[in-house]
C-alpha cells in the first residue's frame, strides 16, 4: 500500500515538474524525460509487475494530456514495455551497480525518441535523421542520463526502504511464486 | 491479504498482466484514432486530479516569478526610462500623424464594411498551466475548458499574433496545438497584395524561431518585413489574424512559386497568457453536424 502511494506521488510529482516547470528546467529547448527515469528506476528496483504497472500509468497520464492528435495509449504501451523490460533486468541482476540502470535509462530514452522520429517525422517524409539526432535525441539522452544519475540514489534508497518496510516482504513472495510458476509450466 | 491469496492460487505472473494491458493499450489506440471521444473518460479522471495541482503550482510559480522580476527590473527600468524618453518625442510626432490616418481608415472601413476584422472577435483570456514535456511537439494546456465556453478548433492568439488551435477540450482545461508544431499548416495571405500562401511549422527551424512559408506565386512582389495574415480560405483559422513577418524569400526551382521563412509575431518561448477567440470559423461542410 505504501508502495502504491509513493509510486503515485513520484509519477505525479515528476509529471507536474515536467509540464509546469518546463521553462525553468529546459536547456536549449530540451527537457529531460523525467518519467522515463522514474519508470526505469522503479522497475529496476521493484521487478516486472511494479515496472509494468507504473509504466502503464505514467504513459497513460502523458497520453491524457499530450497524446499525439488526442490518441490515448501510445505512450502507455511504450512506457509499460519499458517498465517490464527493466523489471526483467531486476530479476537476474540485483546490486548497487549503477551501470545497468543507467544503460537501461539511456536505451529507453533513445528508443522512445527514435520511435517518435520514425512515427511522426520519418513517415511524413522528413528524412534528415542526423539533424534530429544531433539536435534532439542526443541532447535529450545526455540530459536524461545526468538527471538519472542524480536521482538514482534517492529513488533506489526509497525503494529499498519500502521493501524492507513491507512486513510480508512483498518482493520475496513474488519471486517464489515466479519460480513455482515456471517449474510447473515447464 | 486477499490479493496475495489470489496470486498464490492462480500462479500470478507479470506476463498475465502485460498481455491484457497491452491489449487495452492497442484497443485504446485504435478507438481514439477513430474518434477522440473514446479517450475522454481517462482524460476526465486524469484532469480532475492533475489540473487543480497545476493551477495551484502555476499560481505559486507566478508569485515568485513576479518577485524575481521586480528586483531585476528596477535597475533595468532606469536605463529603459532614459531610452524611452528619447523615443517619446519622436513617437508623439508620429502619433499625431497616425491619428489622422486612423480617422481616415475608420471612414474607409465603414465604407467597405470591413469592420469585422479581428479586433471585433470575442475573446476569453486564459493562463497556460502546462507545456508538453516531449522535445518533439509544442502543445499547451490552458486553464479554461468547456465550462468556460471553449470549444474545439477555436483560434488562440497572444501578443496580437496567432498562437494555435484548440485541439482538445476538457471540462476545466483545454489543449492548444501551436502553429510552430512540425507539420501544422496554416493557409495564409500576404497583407500587402493578398497573395495566398501556406505557412508551415518545422522542427528544424524551431531553434531559429522561424516558420516556413511556401506557395507564393513568383510574380508577387514581397519584401522582408511584410505582414503575413491568416487567409479567408483557411478551414479552421478565422481570417485576418497576424501570423508573422516575412524574413527571407527565394524563388523555387520550378520558377513558379516562391518560398522562404517568416518570423512569428508571438514569442512562443515566453508565453504565459493567451486569448481564445470564441468565434468559430464557419465552413461549408457544417452539414456534417447532426
Amino acid at each position: 500500500m505504501k508502495k502504491v502511494v509513493f509510486a503515485t506521488l513520484l509519477v505525479v510529482l515528476s509529471f507536474i515538474i515536467l509540464v509546469s516547470f518546463n521553462d525553468y528546467i529546459d536547456i536549449g529547448g530540451i527537457t529531460p524525460d523525467l518519467l522515463i527515469i522514474v519508470v526505469v528506476l522503479w522497475a529496476f528496483s521493484n521487478g516486472t509487475t511494479d515496472g509494468l504497472v507504473i509504466g502503464f500509468f505514467a504513459g497513460l497520464l502523458l497520453d491524457c494530456f499530450f497524446g499525439y492528435k488526442n490518441i490515448v495509449g501510445l505512450n502507455a504501451l511504450g512506457y509499460m514495455f519499458l517498465g517490464y523490460i527493466c523489471g526483467v533486468a531486476h530479476d537476474f541482476y540485483y546490486s548497487n551497480d549503477i551501470k545497468l540502470p543507467l544503460f537501461l535509462m539511456g536505451a529507453g530514452d533513445f528508443l522512445y525518441n527514435f520511435a517518435y522520429y520514425i512515427l511522426f517525422f520519418l513517415l511524413k517524409n522528413k528524412l534528415d535523421f542526423s539533424y534530429y539526432n544531433t539536435h534532439i535525441i542526443i541532447p535529450s539522452l545526455i540530459y536524461t542520463l545526468v538527471v538519472g544519475l542524480v536521482l538514482y540514489k534517492p529513488v533506489f534508497m526509497l525503494c529499498k526502504w519500502l521493501n524492507i518496510n513491507a512486513e510480508d516482504g512483498d518482493s520475496k513472495i513474488e519471486e517464489t511464486v515466479d519460480e513455482k510458476g515456471e517449474t510447473e509450466s515447464v | 491479504m486477499g490479493f496475495l491469496d489470489f496470486r498464490n492460487k492462480f500462479q500470478f505472473k507479470p506476463k498475465h498482466l502485460l498481455a491484457p494491458l497491452s491489449a487495452v493499450c492497442i484497443a485504446l489506440i485504435v478507438l481514439t484514432a477513430i474518434n477522440a471521444k473514446f479517450g475522454s473518460p481517462f482524460k476526465t479522471v486524469a484532469s480532475a486530479v492533475i489540473v487543480p495541482m497545476q493551477k495551484g503550482i502555476n499560481q505559486v510559480g507566478l508569485y515568485f516569478y513576479d518577485k524575481a522580476e521586480l528586483l531585476q527590473s528596477i535597475s533595468t527600468l532606469q536605463n529603459k526610462y532614459d531610452e524611452l524618453s528619447e523615443d517619446y518625442d519622436e513617437l508623439r510626432l508620429e502619433n499625431t500623424m497616425l491619428i489622422q490616418q486612423q480617422a481616415e481608415l475608420e471612414r474607409l472601413r465603414e465604407l467597405y464594411d470591413l469592420d469585422n476584422v479581428y479586433s471585433d472577435y470575442e475573446k476569453i483570456a486564459a493562463h497556460i498551466i502546462a507545456k508538453d514535456s516531449s522535445n518533439w511537439f509544442t502543445t499547451f494546456t490552458i486553464d479554461k475548458g468547456s465550462k468556460d465556453g471553449i470549444e474545439e478548433n477555436m483560434n488562440v492568439i497572444a501578443d496580437g499574433g496567432l498562437v494555435g488551435l484548440v485541439t482538445y477540450v476538457g471540462k476545466n482545461y483545454a489543449t492548444v496545438t501551436a502553429i510552430i508544431n512540425d507539420g501544422v499548416n496554416v493557409s495564409a495571405k500576404l497583407e500587402k497584395n493578398s497573395d495566398l500562401c501556406i505557412v508551415e511549422g518545422d522542427l528544424t527551424l524551431y531553434e531559429d524561431g522561424l516558420l516556413a512559408i511556401s506557395n507564393i506565386s513568383s510574380s508577387a512582389e514581397v519584401e522582408a518585413g511584410d505582414m503575413v495574415l491568416t487567409s479567408y480560405i483557411s478551414e479552421k483559422f478565422v481570417p485576418g489574424i497576424l501570423i508573422g513577418y516575412v524574413t527571407s524569400l527565394k524563388t523555387d526551382s520550378d520558377g513558379l512559386t516562391q518560398s522562404g521563412y517568416i518570423t512569428p509575431a508571438v514569442d512562443f518561448e515566453h508565453l504565459e497568457e493567451v486569448l481564445v477567440i470564441t468565434t468559430l470559423k464557419e465552413t461549408g461542410d457544417l452539414e456534417e453536424e447532426e
